[in-house]
């Protein structure tokens, strides 16, 4: 039987082999890296470990805050970045990319304003919403803006992409407009607008963690890492960075495995 | 499939070997020129000896290190943000001698076990913790965002200390980490509702009519030692006559500003007043409100080792120093702390050769 791609042991298992290989040489690497240079800004990975799996429930008074305090706290800012991101960026979306004159009425707006990278607008938020009140939202809107280009851009894409056959044939087997969106333009395009949050999300959680690093937030993964070196805690600050890459990875399987239940 | 291991493995090979090669990174081996590299932090009035100690003026028509033949330059990332960033510097082989905080003297040090020691006290007191109108009692703190200029400073420990010594819990304040210059219009904006720094921005805030001082240094810790003067201890060890020389030079600079600061008519006060102005970028009026209740020393004393104590103490009871820290630095308690990071032979040397 021919078989797709490069494989090296030509069986099913070979993925969860390299997977793992993979993952004990970039342990082994880590941990050679830190012996070599044996200086504490640069721990073993047990030493990373076991601060992290103390972190998660332990406080002091400089600190009231366990990581897992913090975790929320980023995470509570990323849910709402993406509530507000998706509301809008989802219904836009469709609409640019199902009607012409509506692509070129928002899009000088959009590509203007696109490449601005999310952290750049931290002042703007600043100034604008605050950061003294409950509900954190200067963080959010930076957020949404992390979140709200990529799904915009993906959906459009989406719905451009679908085959104008495909509306013919509707057409003319009778469908009506509210058919057409419900049994052609939502599924066709839902991988698009998928990939179009499982980037955003990414970009999102990039953000915020970048943005808590600044000096305006007092909780957060970002803050908790940057606290973390300034007070020469590196093991504490290096399980602080494995976590956000743990929490990112969860993210993203997350969507991965939701986009596929949704293809169902 | 023998072809396709060998080229994975040379690949994972040559990632570590990359990995590895740039590790360590590269030591500057290259042969010291008689150039002492000084850290200090931004328009801090605390560390003003050390431009007392470079101006011709002062020194009577040649600098002090001048006339102790000491060849100065400001480190590369000077003025640093707060000590902190000093103790980075240290570590990164930037800084042969450092203007900071006790505190981020004792944090790096155990920490991060930076190979530094203290060589010299430059000033006690000297900051003050500014808030908005409408917060007048330490209880108007709770619920508030308060900032300080960073995890590692002084200004941060004391302010948790104040805290705690008017019985507010330290969850119920939201501190948050800013640049000093940063912090006056922050306050203005309303993105904090205080903030505790050294002088002369508690001063500067308060000028502009935009908070006023809660609480000061004096109230807050009395007598407290605030900076120190740190060197690496292999810069020490390999070149003892120029640390010996530039602590000549600070003795005769703080001296001077002694004098200069119990004579207010002086010319030496006015001319001390000038250098905190280029120094701070502040107003004459800011700069002399800033002086007030600042004391410049360089002695490591009784008094300078009993608060250095303290501070060790402390900074253990608020979680920044734990006792396995402790141990792996080589300590035992505050006191074998104290006793082995500060190095008075120097001082006593310079103060000799007078």
């Amino acid at each position: 039987m021919a078989k797709k791609g490069w494989m090296i042991f030509g069986n099913r298992h070979e993925g969860w082999f390299l997977w793992i290989a993979g993952f004990l040489a970039f342990i082994v690497t880590w941990w050679l890296l830190a012996l070599w240079v044996d200086r504490p800004y640069r721990p073993t990975p047990p030493e990373v470990f076991i601060a992290l799996v103390e972190s998660l429930y332990t406080t002091t008074p400089r600190d009231p805050n366990t990581m897992s305090d913090h975790i929320w706290a980023s995470l509570y800012r990323v849910f709402w970045g993406l509530v507000f991101a998706l509301a809008l960026a989802i219904p836009l979306g469709y609409l640019v990319g199902y009607s012409r004159p509506v692509e070129q009425f928002v899009s000088p707006a959009v590509e203007l304003l696109r490449p601005i990278p999310p952290i750049a607008w931290l002042p703007f938020a600043i100034v604008m919403f605050s950061v003294a009140g409950d509900f954190p939202a200067a963080a959010v809107f930076i957020i949404f803006l992390g979140i709200f280009f990529p799904v915009l851009t993906n959906i459009v894409d989406g719905v451009k992409g679908i085959d104008d056959l495909l509306y013919d044939a509707a057409l003319t087997l009778g469908a009506r407009q509210r058919d057409l969106v419900r049994k052609i333009i939502l599924p066709a395009s839902l991988p698009s607008m998928m990939t179009g949050i499982r980037i955003g999300v990414g970009v999102g959680w990039m953000t915020i963690v970048a943005a808590e690093m600044t000096p305006v937030f007092s909780e957060g993964l970002g803050w908790y890492i940057w606290d973390r070196a300034e007070v020469f805690k590196y093991d504490e600050m290096w399980a602080g960075m494995l976590m956000i890459g743990i929490i990112g990875i969860i993210m993203i399987k997350s969507l991965t495995y939701a986009e596929r239940w949704l293809q169902r | 499939m023998s072809k396709k291991l060998l080229a994975v493995g040379t690949i994972a090979l040559l990632m570590v070997t990359a990995s590895l090669l740039t590790a360590g990174c590269l030591e500057d081996d290259e042969e010291w020129d008689g150039t002492i590299r000084v850290a200090y932090l931004n328009g801090d009035i605390h560390q003003v000896a050390y431009f007392v100690a470079n101006s011709a003026e002062a020194g009577g028509g040649t600098s002090f290190f001048d006339q102790y033949d000491v060849k100065v330059e400001n480190a590369k990332g000077a003025p640093y943000n707060n000590g902190g960033a000093v103790m980075t510097a240290f570590e990164a082989g930037d800084v042969d001698i450092g203007y900071l905080g006790s505190p981020p003297a004792i944090i790096g040090h155990v920490n991060a076990l930076t190979e530094t020691k203290v060589i010299a006290q430059v000033n006690s007191l000297g900051s003050a913790l500014v808030v908005r109108e409408g917060i007048n009692t330490p209880a108007d703190l709770v619920g508030t965002t308060i900032a300080t200029p960073g995890g590692s400073t002084i200004q941060h420990f004391m302010f948790l200390t104040y805290l705690e010594d008017n019985g507010i819990d330290r969850a119920d304040v939201t501190i948050t980490t800013e640049a000093v210059n940063l912090m006056k219009v922050s306050l203005d904006t309303g993105a904090i509702d205080g903030f505790i720094a050294w002088q002369p921005w508690p001063a500067d805030a308060v000028a502009d009519g935009f908070g006023h001082v809660l609480a000061d240094s004096t109230d807050i810790w009395p007598g407290h030692i605030c900076c120190v003067l740190a060197t690496m201890k292999n810069f020490a060890k390999d070149h003892p006559e120029a640390v010996t020389a530039y602590l000549r030079a600070h003795i005769a600079s703080t001296k001077w500003i002694q004098q200069a600061m119990a004579d207010k008519g002086s010319d030496e006060y006015q001319l001390h007043v000038d250098i905190s102005v280029d120094v701070t970028s502040r107003s004459e009026t800011v700069v002399k409100d800033a002086l007030d209740g600042m004391e410049y020393g360089y002695a490591l004393d009784a008094t300078f080792l009993g608060s250095f104590e303290e501070y060790v103490d402390e900074l253990i009871r608020q979680g920044t120093l734990t006792p396995e820290a402790m141990d792996e630095a080589g300590y035992t308690d505050a006191a074998d702390l104290t006793d082995r990071y500060v190095d008075d032979s120097y001082i006593k040397d310079a103060e000799g050769s007078l």
